[in-house]
């Protein structure tokens, strides 16, 4: 895996999310599924900027559905996982399970039991 | 309920990357409604602020990331990245737009390719001929040295002396080398008939200054330099193919020249023999370079060779004749050289012809015309097509792209097409260049060899930047002129209110109009000036003659009496002949005349104090030679036997001569004494004027040069070599056999081989003005058409654009006069406009034309009267037919029309 695919931290959440929310993940489920499991704001900006640098590492791609059929219906930007994208979270989420192999982190971060 | 707030909303689009806008903003105001609906407004606000208050930093970060690496598919996005995606987009979508209008595409292309091609031949002819004419490593630093001696009016440039050049060698703080040439002709006889080579002696430095490599063998270099029998030569490829069949076998062989054995070295590439030839040699080719021996030089040949030196870096031609004229000064002191003679330097350059450089130069500003009108014509179809096109671009803006987005879309295209024209164009060029190759035989020798110079390619290509880019102003002049968005509402109708918006239209026109006025002017002078030239009289009658020079080799004629037979033998064989009607012998002939420089006494009158140098024409002939050409003798008689036997006392001058030294007195039976500027050990006597002849053009039929002309009898100079002059009836050409004949029924080895046409002859040193006359009117009938057509476009584009109007007027009770007035009358304004313009721009600039007229004033009013009453007609005409088709529009049709 080449140095350019280690995940940032909230690259990582918001692909996560991806693969949770599967068909339906856009602007707003997404920001919304973050904020929700990981109890903290999340801004869309933030959400946005970074599925666009996702989508340059080409690890995520979209397409934009029709217009919903109500008045003044706006088309949305559905976001999905390309295979490299899924493959690029498989190592993170495998390497992250190797880190913490023999690890206690029930206390939480920053207290770990010597 | 209440919208999110504006100035966060507004806030956040300007931060959002443009291409997620929309999509962040329709995802902010769903989750707003629901919490609006939810929550109430004043928490769904709060949400709203605290989100944009929160994108901003991670947005703006984004777009910053975008700008500097690009939105790109790679790890380590690049700026080109991102040009080359909008590139292939922006060509991807010129492609589309050319396919939607094929015909304009290919106007417009084979338009220009025109331009550019001539562009490009005008480019390569100017560059190779004169701007760099040698084309070695030392090439800027080459110059050519001469002794001069100036007589009234000019400088004379002859070769330097020996004693000259061995100065000019101690003194090497000037020179780093200097080469010596001299050019002969040798008898080789081992062909299917006797030969005679044209072969160039030269010392071993001008091998090295020419940079020679030879294709086979090797050349010579100073060691085959020794004073002996052994005569080493190289053999020029062409001579090497032509005679020996490209056979390699025949290196390191021995061939008889002048009876002497010569060892063959090597082979001298095409390109090094054609160096010299066009550089230093007046394009004759060489069949033979032989090395010129030190035993040479002591027996008196190789005492005036040509020399060529290449000066040390640093040195200027300036520089160089100021150290020459030191040296030539102390040359002078110490009595080596004569006091009169100076010493300068030249480059290669000079040695082109004023008609030459003056015809190229003109070439060259015409095609740049020819170009300039097509672009202008280009530029119209463009202004066209972008005010048709002016939907197109709204729409495009509407969807976000800026005015600059859209004027690179427009440069694309612009330089889509020049691209493609200038390709063309260069192909165009390669092909004319190898036809213009014709011209060589013409007698053109300059443009020999010339070919596709990559220079040029690089000039067309610089073109190609400045048309592109040309176009793409004049295409965006309707976009920036309003706002794009403006343009979407009028489309159409906006054009089609009055003439206002053609103004920029109109001014083309006018542009056009005055360059092809320009152009054909310019060549209408020259036109005049070749007709002109055609009617000249020559003094004699070409028709059906013909001549042969012939060289008589010291081996088998011993002394002068054995030559003298010969010639004798020879024309009262050739006299018996039925298809000859007279034979004369001559020195040469016109118009190949040798010039003399010399000064004149006549007796019974003071010499002048500074007698002055004359340049006059010498011809040495016999008694024949007057009926034979055709020249009349006015006063006195023509040569007889009793000339000949009393030897150097007789002589023939024409009027000219005659009315200047006897101005209003009989010139026959008075004395005069002749003496030569350059050889001054030449023993003359006084001389009897016998008879005064018509003027005979010496040179060419375009010049005045040796207007002053002498004749002398053919037995008064040993003739070593005599040319054979023969007027026949019917076909010249079959004369040429029954001729070769009869000298090798008397001499087998003698060669016959350049047997001349004395009409073709003439014909030949109109070369350069047939080239000239076919190139311009080539060009100004191209800028004629081109005019024509752009006329002819402007004035219908402005028929159909005005169709409504033109119905409304005569739904109202217009006339078709009116109708016809008012849409020609724009036109023919600016015709008359660009007629008045050319007029003013003619009278500035055809007197650069003036050196290559002959007898034609550059104000010529005969030549501007046409070509002005040409193009006016042509303009009416362009006018007149889209005119007519607007008064025959139906005002019932023309309302219905959008």
């Amino acid at each position: 895996m080449s140095k350019g695919r280690y995940l940032a931290e909230f690259e990582l959440y918001v692909m996560l999310a991806l693969a949770r929310l599967e068909d339906s993940a856009y602007g707003v489920t997404i920001r919304q599924e973050i904020e929700g499991r990981a109890g903290r704001p999340v801004s869309i900006g933030a959400v946005y900027a970074t599925l666009g640098r996702l989508g340059d590492k080409g690890l995520v791609d979209f397409r934009t559905s029709d217009p919903l059929p109500v008045k003044g219906g706006r088309s949305r930007k559905y976001f999905r996982l390309t295979v490299d994208g899924q493959d690029a979270l498989h190592q993170s989420m495998a390497m992250l399970e190797r880190m913490k192999q023999g690890l206690e982190l029930d206390a939480g971060p920053g207290r770990v039991r010597k | 309920m209440t919208g999110p707030p504006r100035f966060a909303s507004w806030l956040l689009s300007r931060v959002l990357d443009p291409s997620d806008r929309r999509y962040v903003l329709s995802d902010l105001v769903e989750e707003y409604s629901e919490i609006f609906l939810a929550r109430g407004r004043r928490v769904a606000r709060r949400w709203y602020r605290a989100q944009v208050f929160r994108s901003l930093l991670p947005s703006l970060r984004r777009r910053l990331a975008i700008a500097r690496n690009g939105r790109n598919r790679s790890v380590r996005p690049t700026k080109r990245g991102m040009l080359m995606d909008t590139l292939t987009q922006d060509i991807r979508f010129a492609l589309r737009s050319f396919k939607r209008s094929p015909s304009f595409t290919v106007i417009v292309v084979i338009t220009l390719a025109l331009g550019m091609g001539a562009n490009t031949i005008a480019f390569s002819l100017v560059n190779s001929v004169l701007l760099n004419p040698v084309t070695l490593s030392g090439g800027d630093r080459i110059v050519q040295l001469w002794r001069d001696l100036e007589v009234p009016g000019h400088m004379v440039s002859t070769t330097p002396t020996r004693a000259m050049i061995d100065e000019w060698r101690r003194h090497d703080r000037v020179f780093e080398v200097i080469g010596e040439y001299e050019e002969a002709e040798l008898l080789y006889i081992g062909g299917d008939e006797p030969l005679g080579l044209s072969c160039t002696y030269m010392s071993p430095e001008m091998l090295a200054l020419l940079e020679v490599r030879p294709s086979v063998g090797r050349t010579f270099t100073a060691e085959d330099r020794v004073d002996g029998e052994d005569r080493v030569v190289l053999l020029t490829e062409a001579f090497w193919r032509r005679q020996f069949g490209a056979d390699p076998g025949i290196v390191g062989q021995t061939i008889v020249l002048d009876s002497l054995p010569h060892f063959v070295l090597g082979v001298v590439p095409l390109d090094s023999a054609d160096l010299f030839e066009r550089v230093f040699s007046g394009d004759e080719p060489q069949d033979l370079w032989a090395l010129m021996q030190t035993g040479d030089v002591a027996h008196g040949f190789g005492d005036n060779p040509f020399a060529v030196g290449v000066l040390r870096p640093g040195l200027d031609l300036d520089a160089a004749n100021e150290e020459l004229k030191r040296i030539q000064s102390g040359l002078i002191e110490s009595g080596i050289v004569e006091e009169d003679w100076t010493a300068s330097a030249s480059t290669p350059q000079e040695l082109v012809s004023q008609e030459m450089r003056t015809g190229l130069w003109v070439l060259f500003a015409t095609v740049a015309f020819v170009l300039l009108i097509a672009c202008a014509n280009i530029a119209n179809m463009l202004l066209a097509r972008s005010v048709v096109r002016a939907r197109e671009f709204a729409v495009r803006a509407a969807l976000g792209a800026g005015w600059l987005r859209v004027a690179r879309q427009l440069l694309t295209e612009s330089l889509m097409l020049a691209v493609t024209s200038a390709t063309i164009g260069s192909l165009v060029a390669l092909w004319s260049l190898q036809a213009l190759g014709g011209f060589y035989e013409g007698g053109l020798a300059r443009l020999r060899g010339v070919e596709l110079d990559p220079l040029a390619v690089f000039y067309t290509f610089g073109l190609v930047i400045l048309v592109g880019l040309a176009f793409t102003a004049v295409a965006t002049l309707p976009i920036r002129s309003g706002n794009l968005a403006q343009c979407a509402t009028q489309g159409r109708d906006q054009v089609s209110i009055g003439g206002r918006r053609f103004l920029p239209r109109q001014a083309l026109i006018s542009f056009e109009v005055a360059l092809a006025l320009l152009l054909f002017l310019g060549a209408g002078l020259v036109v005049n000036s070749y007709l002109r030239l055609q009617l000249v009289n020559t003094g004699l009658d070409p028709d059906g003659l013909i001549s042969v020079q012939l060289t008589l080799p010291e081996e088998s004629y011993a002394d002068e009496a054995a030559r003298l037979a010969f010639f004798d033998d020879v024309s009262s064989r050739m006299r018996q002949l039925s298809a000859v009607e007279s034979v004369a012998v001559g020195r040469g002939v016109p118009p190949r005349l040798s010039a003399l420089f010399g000064t004149v006494q006549v007796e019974g009158r003071e010499a002048p104090e500074d007698n002055p140098a004359l340049v006059m024409t010498g011809n040495y002939v016999t008694p024949g030679y007057f009926s034979t050409i055709g020249t009349a003798v006015f006063d006195g008689r023509t040569f007889a036997e009793e000339d000949s036997v009393s030897g150097k006392t007789s002589v023939v001058v024409n009027e000219s001569f005659a009315r200047k030294f006897f101005p209003g007195e009989e010139a026959v039976g008075r004395r005069i004494m002749l003496e030569s500027a350059i050889a001054s050990s030449s023993t003359e006597s006084w001389r009897t004027i016998v008879g005064v002849a018509d003027d005979v053009k010496a040179f060419s039929l375009s010049d005045d040069q040796g207007r002053l002309q002498l004749y002398f009898p053919f037995e008064d100079r040993d003739p070593t070599y005599g040319v054979l002059i023969v007027r026949g009836v019917g076909d010249p050409s079959a004369l040429i056999p029954l001729l070769k004949e009869q000298v090798w029924a008397i001499d087998p080895t003698l060669p016959v081989e350049r047997v001349d046409d004395v009409r073709q002859l003439y014909a030949g040193t109109l070369a350069q003005q047939r080239f000239n006359v076919m190139l311009l009117t080539g060009f100004a009938l191209l800028a004629l058409v081109l005019a024509l057509v752009g006329v002819y476009g402007v004035i219908s584009l402005m028929v159909s654009r005005r169709t409504r109007e033109i119905g409304v007027r005569v739904a109202l009770g217009a006339e078709r006069s009116d109708i016809l007035r008012m849409v020609a009358g724009s036109g023919l304004r600016s015709i008359s406009i660009g007629l008045i313009a050319g007029l003013g721009l003619a009278l500035g600039l055809t007197r650069y034309l003036e050196s290559l007229l002959f007898e034609v004033e550059p104000t010529d009013p005969l030549t501007y009267g046409a070509a002005v009453l040409l193009m006016a007609i042509v303009g009416v005409v362009a006018c007149y037919l889209p005119s007519r088709r607007a008064t025959t529009i139906d005002p019932m049709e023309a309302l219905r029309h959008d």
